[in-house]
């Protein structure tokens, strides 16, 4: 038997305000072993956030009441939580853009933890921190070092906060939905690379995921959570083979009764609605040219879901603002066809356009409220009159499932769900011809997602629109996406109807993509 | 107003700032019809009741010519409420629209140009643009408010500029781009709305150290001119007895000091309301 590395006895957390002392982690009692990987699953608002929170001492004492005992076993005279942090026990946090300053650049960020961390000098430091970026594929780490937060993709800025927070050498990590913003195959690289690291220095890992696939190949234990309660923990085989709990059942049920097959649809060859040229774009980052695309070629055809597939940093967004047109190409041409045949130049942003983007929080201004966001397209078109507005935001709150109280909340007020549903019909609003959909449900949990991608399903058949769907994850264009194109370090490797790419993919790179699903 | 109560009921001390504020500019609003001694405010002298100590009839004792210290004192605020609201507005008022212009622009030649005529302004220590303009333009009340918001006013710029470029590429900037908003649309929708609040903390802060170096200019004579009445002339004028008649000059200090602090104090309260209320989001 491993020996304890952390106990949790009998942890409760209330909210400490006036109005609510609702319960949020209710009687937690939990065992984390020497060089385990203990995964923890449930539901959005079920508590693990802020289980993941209380543990590293990171709950705020005015907002929230805490009882209970956390014990590190490793050293009797660090009980006191806050002194763990950063010492024994390192966080990786589900959104890296908040977790890095943002006028800071990640080098120097690095650089003040492993200075505070071992009093090493700037050179030595240095040193270290080119290694570690090595280690999580940030090449040329000289670049990566001087580059601020915004100049990194999301994947980018998790590879930082993986190594920032594996560089201090901890006893236990603490990883809250590290992977929601990579893609398929580098989850697995970068969980290889953590779990490689973890076995090194023994380090046990408090993994939270929604993605069930991973938890099952990566987890030794499973502890599962409902309602702020832990309802089972036991090893992971036993978890997947024989759930005790009724919840549990449900959730593993829910994942692995999707027959992909059956919901493949047929691809309806149309006219092209967009035809995009030769696209190049090249991004200046501290004198030196990063290639963001390279000679793009891509039909979007008319009434068609295209699926647009790639990893972090493979110029998905990039290609999302020039189709935009809030950004410029440098080479090549975009070209929209209309109705009769005729194309013409796509050089100025297209008000007949929508778009949803990843963030569902980042994409509404949060000094506005509900309504007057979803006004504003319509007020840029120029209709002002409060009934029009109100009737038109009816007929997509109606069908985007938004409830009619909410129109006078800020956006802060929704959950990321309901967030979600807000940008989408914001942007079928205006009525588009076209709608690009930016990875619209991957900073949303299993649950919600699913319930996202349902909407989807029933606009595009209602509707009948154009639709461009950019993921990392395969899956969840399985069902929905007509044809799929691949792209690679900025080039369209591949591209074809959906059956065509999972059933018979050209490429090492969509190979692996597709295995990692029928996995 | 909801909002306002939140911040007062977050930290006793902001309670406190707001509370003697207030106090203070109702009664320097009411003292010309409450005080007896309201003559003393329009330059009357009375001789024959010059340097008395604090009693209960001069609560802070008299100055060298016979006044009622506590009603220049309380009076005096007036002057310099207006010289703390007058500053931040002026600056606001110019250095905002130039930080929001060249933010939206970042990169380009507008920025660049608009960027380096306020570094012009940064480049003077900050009393001495203050001390030329009032020199140049006469001592008087406006000419001081004017003279210190025009060396202030970079420093909205650079705030208004910073928090631009932030918000210029978030997703909701974005997405009204896309849609065909003008830049005027998205300063006015998007980015003003969202840097509010930053404005507001810098400006309480700023409204005491205004009241500060307006007192300063007329302590060294460029500001305020008998017979107005203000803190920074009051403690000039008091300068040369302060060791005889200790209270002609520490009254008026004493209130500076407290106007002062109570400012920063809710310039800091602002800032730790605003933030806990952010961490909530």
């Amino acid at each position: 038997m491993k020996s304890k590395i952390l106990t949790l006895n009998d942890i409760s957390v209330k909210l400490n305000n006036k109005k609510s002392q609702a319960k949020i982690l209710d009687s937690v009692s939990l065992d984390i072993y020497k060089s385990e990987i203990l995964g923890l699953i449930g539901k959005t608002g079920s508590g693990k956030s802020i289980l993941a929170k209380t543990i590293v001492g990171l709950i705020n004492s005015k907002e929230f009441k805490k009882r209970g005992e956390i014990l590190f076993h490793e050293d009797d005279n660090l009980k006191d939580k806050t002194t763990l942090r950063g010492l024994q026990v390192s966080m990786i946090f589900q959104e890296p853009s908040k977790s890095l300053n943002p006028v800071q650049s990640v080098g120097k960020q690095f650089r003040i933890i492993l200075k505070k961390k071992f009093g090493y000098n700037k050179g030595r430091c240095q040193k270290m921190i080119k290694a570690w970026f090595k280690k999580v594929h940030l090449r040329p780490a000289d670049s990566f070092m001087q580059r601020y937060p915004h100049q990194l993709s999301g994947g980018q800025m998790q590879r930082v906060m993986i190594a920032i927070a594996m560089a201090i050498r901890p006893k236990l990590l603490v990883a809250d939905e590290i992977t929601t913003a990579l893609d398929a195959n580098l989850k697995n690289d970068i969980f290889d690379l953590v779990l490689s690291l973890v076995e090194e220095s023994k380090t046990a890992v408090l993994l939270i995921s929604h993605d069930l696939h991973l938890i099952k190949s990566y987890c030794d234990r499973i502890s599962v959570i409902k309602k702020g309660r832990i309802i089972e923990t036991d090893k992971t085989k036993n978890i997947f083979k024989n759930p005790r709990a009724w919840y549990t059942k449900k959730t593993i049920k829910k994942l692995f009764n999707v027959d992909n097959k059956k919901a493949l649809p047929k691809s309806k060859l149309s006219e092209p609605f967009i035809i995009i040229k030769n696209i190049s774009k090249i991004y200046n980052v501290f004198g030196s040219s990063v290639l963001a695309l390279k000679k793009v070629n891509l039909n979007i055809l008319n009434k068609e879901v295209l699926g647009i597939i790639g990893q972090s940093g493979s110029g998905k967004s990039t290609l999302v603002k020039i189709l935009l047109q809030v950004i410029r190409q440098d080479e090549g041409v975009i070209k929209i066809v209309d109705g009769l045949g005729r194309a013409t130049k796509h050089e100025q942003p297209n008000r007949k356009f929508g778009v949803v983007f990843q963030d569902p929080l980042g994409s509404l201004n949060p000094k506005m409220k509900i309504f007057d966001i979803l006004a504003e397209p319509l007020v840029l078109r120029g209709i002002t009159s409060f009934d029009n507005i109100k009737q038109k935001a009816d007929i997509v709150m109606k069908q985007t499932d938004i409830k009619d109280s909410f129109l006078y909340r800020y956006p802060h007020q929704l959950s990321g769900g309901q967030r979600q549903r807000v940008s989408i019909a914001r942007a079928l609003i205006t009525e588009p011809s076209f709608l690009i959909l930016d990875e619209p449900t991957s900073s949303l949990d299993i649950q919600v997602q699913k319930r996202i991608l349902r909407l989807i399903k029933k606009i595009k058949e209602k509707n009948k629109i154009t639709v461009v769907l950019i993921s990392h994850d395969l899956e969840s264009m399985i069902g929905l996406a007509d044809r799929i194109a691949v792209l690679y370090k900025g080039e369209i490797i591949e591209q074809g109807n959906t059956n065509e790419i999972l059933y018979n993919p050209n490429t090492q790179y969509t190979k692996n993509l597709v295995s990692t699903i029928s996995n | 107003m909801k909002s306002f109560f939140n911040f007062l009921y977050l930290k006793k001390s902001n309670l406190i700032a707001v509370v003697f504020l207030v106090l203070v500019f109702c009664l320097s609003v009411l003292v010309p019809f409450l005080s007896p001694y309201s003559d003393d405010i329009h330059g009357a002298v009375f001789f024959e009741n010059k340097n008395h100590l604090p009693s209960i009839s001069h609560w802070f004792g008299t100055d060298s010519a016979g006044r009622d210290v506590f009603t220049l004192t309380v009076y005096g605020a007036m002057s310099s409420f207006k010289v703390a609201f007058g500053v931040v507005f002026l600056s606001v008022l110019i250095g905002v629209p130039v930080g929001l212009i060249a933010g939206v622009s970042s990169g380009s030649k507008t920025d660049e140009a608009l960027m380096r005529i306020t570094d012009g302004f940064l480049a003077f220590p900050p009393i001495v643009l203050p001390i030329i303009i009032t020199t140049v333009l006469g001592p008087s009340l406006n000419n001081v408010i004017i003279g210190i918001a025009i060396s202030w006013f970079p420093w909205y710029a650079r705030i208004s500029r910073s928090q631009a470029i932030i918000i210029k590429s978030s997703d909701y900037v974005m997405i009204s781009k896309s849609l065909g908003a003008s830049k005027f649309h998205i300063i006015k929708n998007h980015i003003f709305p969202n840097i509010v609040n930053s404005l507001f903390i810098q400006g309480s802060i700023d409204a005491g150290y205004a009241i500060l170096t307006a007192a300063g200019l007329s302590f060294i004579g460029l500001g305020v001119q008998p017979p107005d009445v203000e803190w920074g002339l009051l403690i000039n004028n008091a300068r040369s007895q302060f060791l005889n008649n200790w209270w002609v000059m520490f009254f008026p200090g004493l209130f500076l000091v407290l106007s002062v602090v109570s400012f920063n104090i809710i310039g800091d309260g602002l800032r730790e309301y605003y933030n806990r209320k952010w961490d909530r989001i």
